[in-house]
């Protein structure tokens, strides 16, 4: 009972996890497309755009600290 | 009685033990060499064209592409988180959701393929440039379905636990990537050249 509760809660918080990292790179693209769409010559300002995203989908949903172990998974 | 491990018993036990950590490092290892590929065609574009771009690309359309494959990102993440606690409906449910997204973003591209050899040639200095990109990644999201598809039917037929979900972790690992790819070329072909 108690392993399930634990598990149970275990995978809303990585889940919680997961949503507000989709949220805030949903608010980073539309971001991104009002500075892109603004601007004259945006390359630069986008560039921080790039790297934030990439950032944020290589740490949480890529899980790339694990290279450092090789342990792996969504748990 | 008492039980004896032969040498190779035990060297094919500890094989089976190390070989998540083996497979983690090979797929890191590949998507290391598909990142290359995908910057080489990705500063072709820069050294053919710049970051000029043609006034008639379909900024709203491209938008909504990069939503979807955000979309389908979330519910590939939700999948394996479902895998790794053994709750097989949302397993279940997620990677069906991260199939159709997919398949979605592919009708977009069949979309915007169509409307941009309207509006600009595929031999012209950016036409090649766009076409290869968006193919070459497009070909990816296709493939990845491929394999979303094989690991759901397998999951679907109860192959995988959360002490056993190494397949489950490598395709959504390279659908990952396939976003990952996506946010340097969405911007690298419609947004680098302004307003």
């Amino acid at each position: 009972m108690s392993d399930n509760a634990h598990g149970a809660a275990g995978l809303t918080a990585v889940i919680q996890r997961g949503w507000f990292t989709a949220g805030a790179l949903a608010i980073l693209t539309l971001i991104e497309y009002v500075v892109a769409t603004t601007l004259d010559r945006p390359t630069l300002w986008l560039l921080p755009f790039i790297v934030l995203k990439g950032g944020l989908i290589l740490e949480v949903f890529m899980h790339s600290s694990d290279l450092k172990t090789l342990d792996g998974g969504n748990a | 009685m008492a039980m004896t491990t032969t040498p190779e018993a035990g060297h094919s036990q500890a094989e089976a033990t190390y070989r998540p950590a083996a497979n983690r490092l090979g797929l890191w290892l590949f998507l290391a060499s598909e990142t290359f590929l995908f910057a080489a065609f990705i500063s072709s574009r820069f050294v053919v064209s710049g970051t000029e771009q043609p006034e008639h690309l379909n900024q709203g359309l491209a938008l909504l592409l990069t939503l979807l494959l955000l979309w389908s990102s979330i519910s590939a993440f939700r999948a394996e988180a479902a895998m790794a606690h053994d709750n097989r409906r949302l397993f279940q449910r997620e990677m069906l959701t991260t199939i159709v997204l997919g398949l979605l973003f592919l009708v977009g591209v069949g979309i915007e393929f169509n409307e941009a050899l309207t509006d600009f040639p595929a031999n012209s200095i950016y036409g090649s440039a766009f076409f290869m990109l968006i193919g070459l990644h497009a070909f990816h999201v296709l493939t990845g379905i491929l394999a979303l598809g094989v690991v759901w039917n397998l999951g679907r037929l109860g192959h995988y636990g959360s002490d056993n979900h190494w397949p489950v972790e490598g395709v959504v690992k390279y659908w990952h990537f396939v976003d990952l790819m996506w946010v340097a070329i969405y911007p690298t072909l419609y947004l680098f050249g302004g307003s």
